[in-house]
């Protein structure tokens, strides 16, 4: 299986009045063709900001390193003209809030049809307009296209902005929270939208959420973030049945059908991270060297951990 | 073009319409429609201006000047003899043009600047701020005065000098607004689409963008038939042959005792014309604006 996407130790480091702010540090992790990688992790754990990395969408402000390889290509420290191309064409997005995301004076189906002019489909447009949007789950695929995004609900803004980002085809999907504010159908129905985006085995997916079930229902691999780093990676099975990281076993724990234990304390600020292991503040499992040493990225077998005790 | 006048397009575009908000809000200020017609009619008076006037404006009577209305002469005459009803009618026509020129080349200058500098960002929008902020310091009469002066009167530099001094507001306006939507999740979306900046620009960010630029141009109508006015009445910009308000005003005025309608007929057409694009301009912003519903000022 090819690696479409891989992360090398990817830095991010904005610069605030109050010093500078370490979004997402050492990262590191690979998606693979066909396979849907979810990254899940609490708000201002950094997700997004890996998100915004692989797209070239970053504030100007920020301050960034390490390497992101498209098919063993460098894309992140390119200039903006190399990357155009692919952006949108290679890898879209599907953006955090759908109901913000669309243009609120431009016609649903013309928002799609914008995207296949710009990307030149040589299908017929409309017919493909039409098709998209019933592919997607509306039943009256006309009626849509004429409408506005204010027109719609929550869950077909969604669906709408999904279209979008898929219209152009492209080989990576980026899915910011898909599931943020969105009722148990909507997500019900948002799930089985990816479902099926799952059967059809071209897509790569890169899935940013803090919903666990949806991580666990959808993800072939599923990365853990913790105050911006990435705390433990492997695949579904591995990590929502055998759980390394006391991070990890905590969320788990605290998930409702697990008896819904909150884990104690709160995660650092992201401005005055503890020395040592971020986490030793709040594990149960904690070690002197923790309190230390920050432990390093112990990676092997497609696993990967960030804790001392391994 | 018969196509889309046929009744039946008529009437589905009258539905469309008819289902709007801001028809509805439209249709809530009477005296709006009203002054929408009247905007209308004097657009259709200054276009046909030369078949409707009944007399050649210029046509010069010596023997029949300074005259006060007659069956023959609706307003009476000149001091040169010539029809002061036809010459107000074609006054229009020679303001309406030149207002209207001058609005269209600001409004797409002034919109285009602001747009971009507020989509570039960084020392681009520093320095067409600055210049900008520039250009507003100067009070614009005067330094259309000025300018015209340097580079001598005429229709052409007329227009041009009235653009020059008015687009920066437009490019403020626009600016302003740019800056608070280009940070919108909608432009973030496009840009993650991998469309353009210009095509974000143009159809994303202006059509979300122009509605205040547009009510500040027909505001600024008005002003400009007014400014075109001051700069005749002093003898700058339009040649005495052409009619216009301003200069009807100024040689009026040496007659004012023994015909005073010289100087009260442009002076009325002036400030009904200037005032209906005013109350247009601001009927316009309410009706764009669902919070206005419960606040009915025309």
């Amino acid at each position: 299986m090819k690696t479409i996407l891989e992360v090398l130790s990817l830095n991010v480091t904005f610069p605030t009045r109050n010093g500078r702010i370490l979004a997402s540090q050492e990262i590191s992790f690979q998606v693979n063709e066909g396979e849907i990688c979810v990254l899940v992790g609490e708000t201002g754990s950094g997700k997004s900001v890996i998100g915004q990395s692989v797209l070239h969408l970053l504030p100007e402000s920020a301050e960034v390193t390490g390497s992101i390889r498209y098919f063993d290509k460098e894309i992140f420290m390119i200039s903006e003209e190399q990357y155009a191309p692919l952006r949108g064409k290679e890898i879209s997005l599907i953006p955090q809030n759908p109901g913000g995301s669309l243009d609120p004076i431009m016609k649903n189906g013309k928002q799609i049809a914008e995207v296949l002019d710009h990307h030149k489909s040589k299908e017929k447009k409309t017919g493909t307009v039409f098709n998209i949007l019933s592919r997607l789950g509306f039943l009256s695929p006309r009626l849509i296209a004429q409408e506005y995004p204010h027109e719609l609900s929550g869950g077909m803004r969604q669906r709408l902005t999904t279209g979008i980002a898929l219209a152009s085809k492209p080989r990576l999907l980026i899915a910011d929270e898909p599931t943020k504010g969105l009722d148990y159908v909507a997500r019900k129905k948002t799930m089985e939208m990816f479902s099926q985006l799952k059967e059809n085995k071209h897509d790569s997916i890169l899935m940013i959420t803090h919903d666990l079930d949806l991580a666990e229902m959808i993800g072939d691999t599923v990365g853990v973030m913790y105050s911006g780093e990435l705390v433990e990676f492997g695949k579904v099975e591995d990590v929502f049945c055998s759980p390394k990281h006391p991070y990890t076993r905590g969320l788990l724990k605290a998930l409702p059908r697990n008896g819904m234990v909150p884990m104690p304390g709160i995660s650092p600020g992201l401005g005055d991270l503890p020395g040592g292991c971020y986490f030793h503040g709040r594990c149960d499992i904690c070690c002197s060297e923790g309190e230390a040493v920050h432990p390093d990225w112990y990676f092997g077998d497609g696993r990967g951990v960030r804790c001392h005790k391994y | 073009m018969s196509e889309v006048w046929s009744p039946g397009n008529v009437r589905k575009i009258y539905t469309r319409l008819s289902g709007t908000d801001f028809y509805a809000r439209l249709m809530k200020r009477p005296f709006l429609v009203l002054t929408v017609v009247l905007i209308g009619f004097v657009l259709v008076l200054s276009v046909f201006a030369p078949v409707i006037a009944p007399q050649d404006p210029n046509a010069t009577d010596l023997y029949g000047k300074n005259q006060g209305p007659s069956e023959e002469h609706v307003f009476g005459t000149d001091y040169l003899g010539r029809d002061l009803f036809s010459r107000t009618l074609c006054g229009l026509q020679t303001s309406m043009a030149i207002a209207l020129t001058t609005i269209f080349v600001t409004f797409f200058i002034g919109t285009a600047i602001g747009c971009y500098s507020a989509y570039h960002g960084g020392w681009v929008d520093n320095v067409f701020a600055r210049i900008i902020d520039v250009f507003l310091a100067f009070p614009s009469i005067i330094l259309a005065l000025a300018l015209i002066t340097l580079i001598g009167p005429g229709i052409f530099n007329m227009i041009l000098m009235l653009a020059v001094v008015q687009w920066a507001s437009f490019a403020r306006l626009m600016r302003g607004q740019v800056l608070s939507e280009k940070n919108r999740e909608y432009v973030q979306s496009a840009k993650a689409a991998g469309l353009p900046a210009w095509m974000i620009m143009v159809k994303h960010i202006a059509p979300n963008c122009i509605m205040p630029v547009l009510i500040l141009a027909t505001m600024d109508i008005g002003h400009t038939i007014l400014a075109i006015s001051t700069l005749s009445f002093l003898g700058l910009g339009i040649p005495p042959s052409v009619p216009e308000w301003g200069s009807m005003i100024n040689s009026g005025l040496n007659y004012m005792r023994i015909a005073p309608l010289n100087v009260i007929i442009p002076g009325l057409a002036i400030t009904v014309v200037t005032l209906l694009f005013n109350i247009a301009g601001e009927g316009l912003r309410d009706v764009s604006d669902p919070n206005s519903d419960n606040t009915v000022a025309l």
